[in-house]
């Protein structure tokens, strides 16, 4: 909803005349625009602080530990609680959920991953592309007519616009699920869900001559493999689809690597940019230009560059190419101008959802030292613009997000669980102070807030959820295959190649897809869909959820599955028809395999998870709260995720819409 | 030429000493008025005003006849050749002052190149230093020293690229005043200054060898010894950027636009015709 009179557009500063105009001149004036009925508010100012991840036993312990003097002294001085979460309880969910104030069925984010039921094929939940239509064919060149369009999954108002619509000033800084960002007078920088340059969450080079490593595609990342000829190396950078080419292909960018044959150095020089690195060191950002259409289109990207190896042999990372905020090829801010100033203020950053780079990690393209290096540099710059933010907040709403405690007890969990199969002393030994330092940077960012809280602002420190340990993992549609609800076209040795793709849809009743969702093969939803509405798709799913729950670890005996809940029944609103019929919520240490996430059959039905990505919270909500601090007291005792958006807005006095379903905790 | 740029670097340096601040625009614009204010005094002195009316009085005539006649396919036909020499003969008229114009165009544009090119090395930032040696000296066979002054931190030892010739280092800025560094090559002890700091100022990115058209494209620094081993010496300085509401332009296209619109401006004072 805009306002209908806006008198900053014509040399006035929003807030200032906000302030000199007052409630009864923009009754007179534009009163027409902005909706009426603010009440007297309690505080002018609000800091929130969303820290993705955080995990409440480990604040107790680190409070303990006294690693986190200022997150103590917030709990001594106001209040510290844990915070319910949604189900399922994964970060582009319950982040949706912090936005709008509404359970899913009121923003339409059930996963990260969603399908198209006529196609069956899985998507990016956050944000949907379409590509440009009307081509006019010029050669080997193509115009299109119409252009591209990228448009934001979620639905449903963000707390920010209800503030603005109020008159209150906001920056929403990098929150999660805004991508692209809402259309608002706030201030706003997308963060996850923002695609780098490929137009995935991130998709690294790797560049090496070892004979053991061939060119392919790896999850999250390529590797290519090269040739060094008299120390001079050939490369070529991918970037994003050319679709001005008939023959649709990724532009690229060549470059060459010069290697010193005496020392581990090297020299990149890409475009018009030249830098040194010695083995072992990454580069500042680079900013890369890709040729879409010869003198007159590129698409602008930045990325950094890790020379792991320059002796005896070649290795060259290069980080997925992100969005250039200076020259920005897609909307990642409001307005516009504003990711282009904070270039101009404080130099590039990553603009990219996702930015550690587990993949690499996990794809071991990436020690777990040279993971940590990059992570560190992630917290170091988040923190650099967090003080820069802060700075220069005067009034109104200030979010700001943190992602490094998620992406790391993700990647680092194993080095605190004795029992995870990807344990060992050697790496707690060297790793096993990540997450507590992380914790104790949070901290950090928490003192500075409380620093620039007076009495009339309000601090809330947030997370979506907490976490546990990721040990073993269950083939959710392996189990399905094998119990009857799924059928194969192929009879053959199943493997983990055959995908949704190879289901006989006439002969299948429910499968999985994304990390907790179940979906029936319903009759005039799917497109093959069997399982005809009313009677025949309740009993199956009562059934589904009964056997579900009875699955047990065949090596400790364990329940892998706390709760299997239907999506009528604890969601509500206007996008429930989206929402998987049952979402399946695992059991302490459980979670859905990497091949049930995309359709995938392999043979086992539990396994152990030896991957890097050992800590998770895609479980049981119960087991995964989330934390609340605040530095006033909070009056119910269990408050959740949708309770904030209310809070936010009752306390600068702005009616809660109808569609919220939390309420105000203060 | 030697001789030559230092009187030219001397000269720009006090025009532009003034505007050493910040913002690069304060510096264009009065850069831009003076050269338009000169070049349009020169154009009058060294053009035939008379004859330049009367060419492009004629083609005007032409261009009249061409649309008051063309009813008659003759006449119209016969226009455009006469049109075509209108205009030869207009821009013989412009070549005496254009020619005279050249040679201290040249000059301007290398001089604000130095200026407006490139910006200082910010506090912290990463400086990549290149030596380029001749042919006959390998790169790989040569005893190579670096001495950064303060305020330089060599980051990586010297990288040697035999197929390009050169060797490089990477150095740190770490002082807000500029500096230079030595480089020891064959008994030769060759300095490079490198700018750190902030604000506009003559930058010179490289040190060439001795050289009428080497010395003329970059005045900044004395020549390298025609017969030494190396070829040049040189720095990647960030662009400079300079900004008009929240665009980038470069900084020739700024001084291009400006220089013509005070050109028309002063032209229309001094009822010079162009």
């Amino acid at each position: 909803m805009k306002t209908t009179c806006q008198p900053w557009k014509h040399g006035v500063s929003r807030r200032r005349f906000l302030q000199a105009a007052g409630t009864a001149a923009l009754a007179g004036g534009c009163g027409s625009g902005r909706p009426s009925g603010r009440s007297e508010s309690l505080f002018t100012r609000m800091i929130v602080l969303g820290v993705d991840g955080m995990d409440p036993k480990l604040i107790e312990q680190f409070v303990g530990e006294g690693r986190m003097p200022n997150c103590r002294r917030l709990m001594q001085e106001g209040s510290f609680q844990r915070l319910g979460t949604i189900a399922p309880p994964q970060s582009p969910v319950a982040w949706s959920s912090f936005i709008s104030g509404t359970n899913p069925g009121g923003h339409g984010i059930f996963d990260f991953i969603a399908r198209d039921p006529k196609t069956m094929l899985p998507f990016h939940s956050i944000a949907q592309t379409e590509p440009a239509s009307g081509m006019v064919p010029l050669g080997r060149w193509q115009i299109p007519l119409s252009p591209g369009r990228i448009t934001n999954r979620r639905r449903g108002e963000t707390v920010w616009v209800h503030l603005e619509q109020h008159g209150i000033p906001c920056t929403v800084f990098r929150v999660p699920v805004n991508f692209p960002p809402s259309e608002s007078e706030a201030t706003t920088l997308s963060g996850m869900g923002t695609p780098d340059l490929q137009g995935g969450y991130g998709s690294f080079t790797y560049f090496t001559d070892d004979p053991a490593r061939r060119s392919r595609d790896v999850s999250g990342g390529r590797i290519e493999h090269v040739t060094v000829n008299t120390h001079v190396v050939e490369c070529s950078l991918k970037g994003p689809q050319n679709g001005f080419l008939a023959e649709t292909t990724r532009s690229d960018i060549p470059f060459r690597v010069y290697l010193d044959p005496q020392r581990p150095l090297a020299k990149i020089v890409i475009a018009d940019t030249e830098l040194v690195l010695r083995e072992g060191e990454w580069s500042d950002w680079v900013v890369v230009k890709f040729p879409m259409l010869p003198y007159v289109a590129d698409v602008s990207g930045i990325c950094r560059f890790f020379l792991k190896q320059a002796a005896d042999g070649f290795g060259l990372y290069v980080s997925p190419v992100n969005i250039d905020p200076a020259d920005p090829s897609l909307p990642i801010s409001t307005p516009p101008d504003y990711a282009k100033r904070l270039v101009r203020e404080m130099g590039y950053f990553y603009t990219q959802g996702m930015i550690e780079d587990t993949s690499a990690l996990s794809a071991g393209v990436l020690s777990d030292d040279e993971y940590r290096e990059q992570s560190t540099y992630v917290i170091d710059e988040r923190m650099r613009f967090f003080e820069h933010e802060l700075e220069r907040f005067e009034d109104g709403f200030l979010f700001y997000y943190f992602s490094s405690l998620d992406l790391n007890s993700h990647v680092f969990w194993r080095t605190r669980d004795r029992e995870h199969p990807a344990y060992s002393e050697q790496l707690a030994a060297a790793h096993g102070d990540f997450i507590p330092e992380l914790y104790a940077k949070i901290d950090r960012a928490i003192g500075q807030a409380m620093e620039r809280a007076d009495e009339r602002t309000l601090l809330l420190v947030m997370s979506d959820h907490g976490f546990t340990s990721f040990r073993r993992q269950f083939n959710l549609n392996s189990w399905l295959m094998d119990n009857g609800y799924v059928r194969s076209k192929n009879r053959g040795p199943r493997g983990e190649a055959s995908y949704l793709l190879d289901v006989d849809w006439r002969g299948t009743r429910a499968y999985g897809l994304g990390i907790n969702g179940l979906y029936l093969n319903r009759e005039g939803r799917e497109a093959d869909g069997i399982v005809a509405p009313g009677r025949p798709a309740d009993e199956l799913m009562q059934e589904l959820i009964t056997r579900l729950k009875e699955v047990r670890d065949p090596e400790n005996g364990q329940q892998v599955i706390a709760d299997v809940s239907r999506a009528d029944e604890i969601y509500e609103g206007p996008y429930l028809e989206d929402a998987p019929d049952l979402i399946v919520s695992y059991n302490d240490t459980y979670r859905a395999s990497w091949d049930t996430v995309l359709g995938g059959f392999p043979k086992e039905h539990l396994l152990d998870n030896t991957d890097a990505w050992s800590g998770d919270h895609c479980v049981d909500p119960r087991i995964v709260p989330g934390v609340l601090l605040s530095n006033r007291p909070i009056r119910h005792n269990d408050p959740d995720l949708t309770d904030l958006a209310p809070t936010i807005l009752s306390a600068f006095g702005v009616p809660v819409p109808a569609a919220m379903t939390g309420r105000n905790l203060l | 030429m030697r001789y030559a740029n230092l009187a030219l670097n001397t000269v720009f340096d006090l025009l532009l000493s003034p505007f050493r601040g910040e913002n690069p625009w304060p510096g264009m614009i009065v850069v831009s008025f003076v050269t338009a204010a000169l070049f349009v005094w020169l154009f009058r002195s060294c053009s035939d005003q008379q004859a330049l009316k009367r060419s492009k009085g004629r083609m005007l005539a032409r261009a009249l006849e061409l649309l008051l006649y063309r009813h008659d396919m003759v006449v119209s036909l016969t226009a455009f050749p006469r049109i075509v020499v209108a205009n030869g003969r207009y821009l013989i008229t412009l070549l005496r002052p254009f020619v005279l114009a050249l040679v201290p165009s040249i000059l301007l544009l290398i001089q604000l190149a130095g200026w407006y090119e490139y910006r200082p090395f910010a506090f912290g930032e990463p400086v990549l230093l290149t030596v380029d040696f001749a042919d006959q000296s390998p790169v790989m066979s040569e005893e190579v020293e670096l001495r950064p002054s303060d305020g330089l931190k060599v980051e990586t030892e010297s990288l040697r690229i035999p197929s390009l010739n050169e060797i490089s280092w990477r150095l740190r800025a770490q002082s807000a005043s500029s500096t230079s560094v030595v480089v020891g090559v064959g008994g030769l002890s060759l300095a490079k200054e490198i700018a750190i700091g902030s604000g506009m100022r003559r930058i010179s990115d490289r040190r060439v060898r001795a050289g009428f058209w080497n010395e003329l494209v970059h005045p900044g620094e004395p020549p390298l010894p025609r017969d030494g081993p190396v070829e040049s010496i040189r720095v990647r300085y960030p662009r400079r950027q300079l900004f008009l509401g929240g665009t980038e332009v470069h900084w020739l296209l700024a001084f291009l636009v400006l220089t013509m619109l005070f050109g028309l401006l002063f032209g229309r004072l001094l009822k010079v015709s162009f």
